[in-house]
């Protein structure tokens, strides 16, 4: 379980402050310059398409919700 | 004020609502007795986190707000590397705005720029652990191999061998 507050340091996870790899990854993510997401983005490993395919995050109280939620308002099918 | 988009106004109602949603977080990331949970960089106030109570006019004290995101997933053994991207943001300052203190005193626009943080994980989980919750150890695997004792002829130590490794 990872966690990101887009405002602190993240002091467990090590921050890549040269702007060109910063542009670099944007470009390989497919963000523009006026993209206006407000959800961080992870990629890598956990997802089955590598570094290519990207997934945003949930905000802490929404993921807490929806980890403990089971009403069919929210969640209509089972996945898992 | 700034002008807020319905999706923030949308989260924020949530907020309100969720009291006290930091205490299921912390038991799922730092108490979870169902599955190994490595938890990556928690926030100071999920981890602190107590209930703040009733105020003396008997209505729930406000909770931190939240300011964090998360994400979760399965990991078979092994070497992960994630990357996390925060695209940067433009921020428009309304026009009554612009002779406010800093930042937002003589600009129009504020530009939050891209923030990039790397991780790399290892996880040696246990495979003889049989946890249900994880999908890939359901499958049936083979026994493991069993080898037999090796059996060596006692020999009492001399005592030069005794002086040797005194």
């Amino acid at each position: 379980m990872i966690f990101v507050d887009k405002r602190a340091d993240n002091s467990d996870l090590e921050e890549i402050t040269d702007p060109s790899i910063i542009a670099q990854v944007s470009s390989n993510l497919n963000f523009g310059a006026d993209a206006d997401d407000y959800a961080p983005v992870i990629c890598g490993s956990i997802i089955n398409g590598g570094f290519k395919r990207k997934l945003k995050m949930l905000r802490s109280d929404l993921f807490s919700l929806l980890s403990v939620c089971k009403s069919d308002a929210i969640i209509t099918e089972w996945k898992q | 004020m700034f002008a807020k988009t319905s999706q923030s106004v949308a989260m924020d109602d949530i907020g309100k609502r969720l009291r006290g949603w930091a205490a299921p977080l912390k038991h799922k990331a730092l108490f979870n007795d169902l599955v190994d949970v490595q938890a990556v960089n928690v926030p100071q106030y999920v981890a602190d986190y107590k209930d703040p109570g009733v105020a003396a006019s008997g209505r729930p004290m406000q909770a931190a707000p939240c300011s964090s995101f998360a994400y979760a997933a399965y990991l078979p053994p092994g070497i992960h590397q994630f990357l996390i991207y925060i695209p940067g943001r433009s921020i428009r300052i309304p026009h009554e705005l612009k002779h406010a203190p800093a930042p937002a005193a003589g600009r129009e626009l504020i530009s939050v720029p891209s923030r990039l943080f790397c991780k790399t994980i290892i996880v040696n989980l246990s495979q003889c652990d049989a946890v249900p919750e994880i999908p890939f150890q359901s499958e049936e695997k083979p026994p493991p191999k069993t080898i037999s004792n090796v059996w060596r002829k006692w020999r009492h130590d001399s005592e030069e061998d005794i002086a040797k490794a005194l």
